[in-house]
């Protein structure tokens, strides 16, 4: 099958040069699997990402008592504490989470179709 | 010829700071400090004539030829993305109000997992060197790049300025240069590094800034917490016996008074970052998704540890600093300001030796991310402006390249120049504008561009606009701009932050405009949005 993904060099670029006819990849079942699932699972992880965030900010700002309230009586460390760092752990593990499956599953997927058309 | 300009520019710039040292001392005189911003500007411009012979072509120039590992990538964006401000500025807030200095370290680093997972790949597989590449994949050329290069050197612009007037205040302070002087030094290395070194220099130039900001405040957390037998509590102990608000300082404190503001606040925190134009450069000098992706994964992990660390100092710098008489006034001020206790604190847990070195870390921070801009800023006018809008891809290699950096010698007279008409006004707000901007315009055009089929150029010329003016305009009416600058009685915008509002404009114009355009220019560019998405998921542009 012929790859039909437009030239892109400096003088191609300017618009009505690309090509409106549809690349066959789109019809692609695996193709359409790999759009999916990917764009599933990455708008999932924003959306857990910005609830943890702004539950936090929301948390800050309508009931900042339950971050300062202390953990144990007789040492100064809040809640607040915890959450702040564990917000910095989070936020990494959402991240390491994300590389690993696109490392994994997607660019996999990705080269099959790729090898696919090449054949 | 390249090596003569540059010992030339070595002189221009060595010559003054050695000659204003002994004439300009207003701070205690502190040689050590001198002696270690000189070699670390020797070690800069060395790697500059390192850089300069790999620098080319307009592809080596804007993104080194896409040469850069993800590993190398992540130490860069690290660099490229902690200014001055996070060390000192976020130190400074948690020792005037203790838990605060949170709020805004966890929403400088939350930006990162929604670029890895919204904008990086997309960037990396559509793009080529800025962000209106991705954009005018599908849309008009013209329109598209007049639209995001404006917006991008706007946003250049106004991040240059508050770093300019804070490294002219800082070098000022830790190396007792006067304001000009140490302006003049800042604006001609910047010109220096980029417009001979291009991107390559600028990348090495921030992974050392970001080794050594990491050491640095990895030594000094370290230290702090030896003093208190690595014990949390101890130092929260310590320090609310020292801290005027004493126990309030472990809770937030109402830095977000209203939910609005807080609301808008962690909007342009977490999105800004998406659409900052020298952020995004960073994903083009690497070779594929997969270095992308882990540019990140590194980037957020050194950004975290540190944040963390300069929160451990922050509250250092209330057991240690605010109550010994040596780091304050004798009317009972922090000598030099309040952003300078992180600096205090080195001295107090390293002595003069690393007092220094801190002081040339702060340097060094400042100037990796003028850089960073600069080139961000040039790009946006030579590759965009110059040889699509206004040659219409015909320009050369050559051509481009020149334009490229007279650019980056009219953005360095102008950083100066504004750098010193700004000395004595209140930019506080111009950093969070900075932000809001780049959440309301460049980040809903882009992210509408890679994810919604029926975004047509007109929606989002208009969308971006709109945003960007009522960014502007809330910004100007809000109480840190119209009471506190202007010196109006009541402010006409009530929160302290406009994104929330401005960004709904946004993404409401470029919806409003993309859906009432009925021309079929409009209806071609949706057409080829499935092309993009196959581009786009499998990184299949063919690169010219």
């Amino acid at each position: 099958v012929d790859q039909t993904s437009p030239a892109y060099s400096s003088d191609a670029l300017n618009a009505g040069t690309r090509s409106v006819v549809a690349n066959p990849i789109l019809d692609d079942f695996r193709f359409q699997t790999l759009v999916r699932n990917r764009r599933r699972f990455s708008w999932s992880l924003t959306v857990l990402m910005l609830i943890l965030y702004f539950s936090f900010i929301l948390t800050l700002a309508f009931a900042p008592d339950m971050l300062g309230r202390r953990i144990s009586a007789d040492q100064p460390c809040t809640w607040g504490i915890p959450v702040g760092f564990g917000m910095f752990a989070i936020t990494f593990a959402l991240v390491a989470v994300y590389v690993v499956r696109a490392n994994t599953v997607f660019d996999v997927a990705a080269s099959e179709i790729k090898e696919g058309v090449r054949k | 010829m390249k090596r003569v300009g540059l010992c030339t520019f070595l002189l221009f710039v060595a010559l003054p700071a050695i000659a204003a040292a002994p004439a300009g001392l207003k701070q205690s005189h502190n040689p050590i400090a001198i002696g270690m911003f000189l070699v670390f500007v020797a070690s800069t411009l060395f790697i500059t004539r390192w850089a300069a012979r790999k620098n080319n072509s307009v592809s080596d120039h804007y993104a080194a030829g896409g040469k850069i590992t993800g590993f190398q990538n992540g130490w860069a964006i690290a660099g490229d993305y902690m200014s001055a401000a996070s060390l000192l500025g976020i130190s400074a807030l948690v020792f005037s109000s203790g838990y605060d200095g949170l709020i805004y370290s966890i929403g400088f680093l939350a930006s990162w997992p929604i670029i890895l997972f919204l904008i990086a790949e997309p960037l990396r597989n559509l793009g080529r060197y800025t962000l209106a590449d991705v954009v005018s994949y599908r849309l008009q050329q013209r329109p598209i790049r007049a639209f995001a290069a404006s917006s991008s050197i706007v946003i250049v612009l106004l991040y240059l300025v508050s770093q300019m007037v804070g490294a002219g205040k800082l070098v000022e302070l830790l190396f007792g240069f006067n304001y000009v002087a140490a302006v003049v030094i800042v604006g001609v290395l910047m010109v220096v590094y980029v417009f001979f070194g291009g991107m390559l220099a600028t990348t090495w130039i921030q992974i050392i800034k970001a080794v050594l900001l990491l050491a640095g405040a990895a030594f000094m957390a370290f230290m702090v917490l030896s003093r208190f037998g690595f014990s949390l509590n101890a130092l929260f102990s310590e320090a609310i016996l020292a801290h005027p608000k004493h126990v309030a300082i472990m809770s937030p404190g109402g830095l977000v008074a209203d939910p609005v503001s807080a609301v808008s606040l962690g909007l342009a925190l977490i999105f800004g970052t998406a659409g900052l134009p020298h952020i995004l450069m960073r994903f083009f000098t690497v070779g594929d998704v997969k270095a992308a992706r882990k540019s990140i994964l590194y980037a957020t992990g050194i950004v975290g540890i540190g944040y963390a660390l300069i929160i451990i100092i922050g509250f250092g710098t209330i057991a240690l600093v605010a109550t010994d008489p040596q780091y304050h006034t004798s009317s009972g001020g922090v000598i030099g300001g309040v952003n300078m206790v992180a600096i205090h604190l080195a001295h107090a847990v390293g002595g003069n030796v690393f007092l220094g070195f801190i002081c040339a870390v702060a340097f060094s921070t400042i100037l990796a991310v003028v850089a960073g801009l600069t080139l961000a800023g040039s790009s946006a006018v030579s590759h965009d402006l110059y040889a699509n809008v206004i040659r219409k891809g015909t320009a050369t290699d050559k051509e481009e390249m020149r334009v490229s950096r007279i650019t980056t010698l009219a953005l360095g007279i102008l950083a100066i120049l504004l750098g010193i008409a700004f000395e004595k006004q209140n930019i506080a707000f111009i950093v969070s504008l900075t932000f809001s901007i780049a959440a309301s315009s460049n980040f809903p055009v882009l992210l509408m561009s890679i994810y919604w089929k029926g975004l047509t150029t007109r929606g989002a010329v208009w969308g971006g606009s709109l945003g960007l003016a009522t960014a502007v305009i809330l910004t100007i009416l809000s109480p840190t701009v119209w009471v506190q600058v202007l010196g109006h009685a009541h402010a006409i915008y009530p929160y302290e932050y406009p994104a929330l509002f401005s960004m709904l404009v946004a993404f409401a114009g470029i919806y409003l405009f993309s859906v009432t355009d009925r021309s079929a220019a409009g209806a071609r560019e949706r057409s080829l949005f499935d092309n993009q998405l196959v581009d786009c998921e499998l990184g299949t542009v063919k690169q010219g």
